[in-house]
């Protein structure tokens, strides 16, 4: 029976075993350098939390509701101790990072901009074909262990990308889209736009109608159930779509057209549980960008992209959608300027300029004709302007197409020289604040 | 298009399972009359917290709670709760006067009237227990898109 001697017996030594068995992995050693460490920091603490709870066994007096209580409790987090095996592979990634060192760079400035200084960043090469983020993976077990106190205080955030795209340095910029999670929950971000929205009168009068006709589908759900699910789909869309503004915000065009590339061969106006249609994040991206005054830049280097962009947000529909996507679309479509702002307000100072950004970008494209490495001739170039100038030398390369796009992605010379100089870049960078 | 291997939604599920647990064992040292650990009276008084805010979203359902956290939690709890009495009406009052409990065990302040609604909150935090290793193991089994819009504790985090 659960919570008998020997499942509780076997429950305690089961834990103890993978513990032990997981703290003797070499991967989980110590790391070189500051990559890593917080992530080993915080799975160390993850153990430590467990251990804390392996120490309250209850007598065998203790009711048979208590004992199953906590057998329960060590099942649990046994559980989430296996799960942490998901965490070595992570850490071996940190020691050889496998990544264009340009792109690891710009990431880095990326993660400190959008989430803050105290990061831990590690990238890792994912056999899965799909970008990806895990941020504080274990925080929930280790911040629930009564009277346990975590070591681990910079936040360690591990960013999956497909295998296959190491030095596709173009499509890099969806990386700062996933820097955006853990900035959103940093930040609290999301929390903050439903503040906005549920001020707004109409959005609210526009909720208690979806609801309405919700009850009217489902009668026998109760309305708390209703309007439960409404909300955690608009989060789920919220967060998203400030992931997409705040890369925008740090990347300018260069973020749109590599999202593009990568979200438009996998659906077109189709909502998910967690994602808007694609359509209406091309659609608010544009808006966005066009609100940031980018959009005459994007039509003089890419007015077929941008044509083809356009297409994109003006088939965002919601006919065949159910009550709940036709309110967050249509929601979140009359208030985008609550996206703008709160993505506007965190990126801060570093939001990407665009008279600079286009200069400068400009300079790195006569280099780059050249073959000349984009580091810049008098000044040096910033890692953004040069993954800009890279993207707007690839439309005049290979075309100014969607189908152009995708040849630019193959040419892996332009990505790699386009890296190098963006690894150049960072490093005059630092060496001149440092003289 | 999902996270990482469901990570964090995993261990989400497991934090509310384990805290729901936390909360059983917490009451029966409070009920044990010896001393409540400083850690264990914060996490009573967060469960009545969590049982007043469901019982505010039976009273006005469009009401958010706060964070992604708060809203599972509370529907949890309303879901153990129907399945506890799937017939029982007034299941705020019900809610308030757990809470009422709650807070006494947090206080020290349990009487003998209170021996039997505070077995009543034990199981229902009990129930709540059950529900979310259920929900661990079944996202451990499938790795598959967690528990939709009941359970799942942290954020999308793909593309």
């Amino acid at each position: 029976m659960a919570g008998s001697p020997y499942d509780l017996d076997l429950l305690l030594a089961v834990a103890r075993e993978e513990i032990e068995h997981l703290r003797a992995d070499p991967r989980l050693g110590e790391v070189q350098g500051t990559r890593g460490e917080a992530l080993r920091e915080h799975v160390l603490d993850l153990y430590a939390a467990v251990e804390t709870r392996l120490e309250n066994r209850p007598a065998s007096t203790a009711s048979a509701q208590v004992r199953d209580a906590y057998a329960r409790s060590l099942r649990e987090a046994i559980i989430a101790v296996q799960s942490s095996h998901a965490a070595l592979p992570w850490l071996a990634a940190s020691r050889s990072p496998r990544l264009n060192l340009g792109s690891l760079y710009l990431t880095e400035e990326c993660a400190r901009t959008l989430v803050g200084s105290e990061v831990d960043l590690v990238v890792v090469p994912n056999d899965r074909f799909m970008y990806s983020v895990v941020s504080w993976p274990f925080l929930p077990v280790v911040q629930g262990a009564p009277g346990y106190v975590a070591a681990t205080a910079r936040r360690p955030i591990v960013l999956n990308y497909p295998l296959s795209d190491s030095n596709r340095l173009l499509l890099h910029p969806v990386f700062a889209h996933e820097l955006g999670h853990p900035s959103v929950q940093e930040h609290r971000l999301v929390e903050a736009a439903e503040q906005e929205l549920a001020a707004d009168a109409e959005f609210v009068i526009a909720f208690h109608q979806t609801i309405a006709t919700l009850q009217d589908q489902f009668p026998h759900a109760p309305e708390s159930e209703l309007s439960g699910l409404v909300r955690r789909r608009l989060r789920f869309w919220l967060e998203e779509l400030l992931c997409d503004h705040l890369a925008l915000d740090f990347l300018g065009p260069a973020f749109l057209w590599a999202f593009s590339q990568f979200v438009m061969p996998l659906s077109y106006n189709r909502p998910a549980d967690k994602h808007p249609p694609n359509t209406l994040r091309i659609q608010l991206g544009l808006l966005h960008l066009t609100d940031r005054g980018w959009r005459p830049y994007m039509e003089t280097v890419a007015p077929q992209v941008t044509g083809w962009l356009d297409e994109i947000a003006a088939d965002t529909n919601t006919q065949a959608f159910g009550p709940a996507e036709i309110f967050i679309c249509s929601q979140l479509s009359r208030r985008s300027d609550v996206l703008r702002s709160l993505a506007a307000e965190r990126v801060g100072t570093e939001q990407l300029d665009v008279d600079e950004a286009e200069r400068e970008a400009a300079q790195a494209v006569e280099l780059l004709q050249e073959l000349i490495l984009p580091i810049g001739l008098d000044d040096t170039l910033t890692s953004r302007a040069i993954l800009m100038g890279g993207w707007q030398f690839a439309f005049q390369k290979h075309g100014d197409s969607s189908g152009g796009m995708v040849r630019a992605l193959r040419d892996v010379a332009l990505q790699e020289l386009v890296g190098k100089a963006m690894e150049m870049s960072t490093v005059s960078t630092a060496w001149k604040q440092s003289v | 298009m999902r996270d990482f291997e469901h990570i964090e939604e995993l261990n989400s599920t497991a934090a509310l399972g384990l805290w729901a647990d936390d909360v059983v064992l917490a009451l029966d040292q409070a009920q044990s009359g010896g001393d409540l650990s400083a850690s264990y009276k914060i996490l009573l008084e967060g469960a009545a917290d969590v049982l007043r805010a469901a019982a505010r979203r039976t009273e006005q359902p469009l009401t958010t709670p706060r964070s992604a956290r708060d809203l599972a939690a509370t529907d949890s709890t309303l879901m153990a709760l129907a399945t506890m009495a799937p017939e029982a009406a007034d299941v705020s009052q019900r809610l308030e006067a757990m809470a009422g409990i709650l807070g006494r065990a947090a206080a020290k302040e349990l009487s003998t009237e209170d021996a039997g609604p505070l077995q009543t909150v034990m199981n229902l935090f009990g129930q709540l227990g059950e529900q979310q290793l259920a929900a661990s193991n079944s996202m451990l089994l499938s790795q598959k898109e967690g528990r939709g819009w009941l359970g799942a504790l942290t954020t999308s985090t793909s593309c």
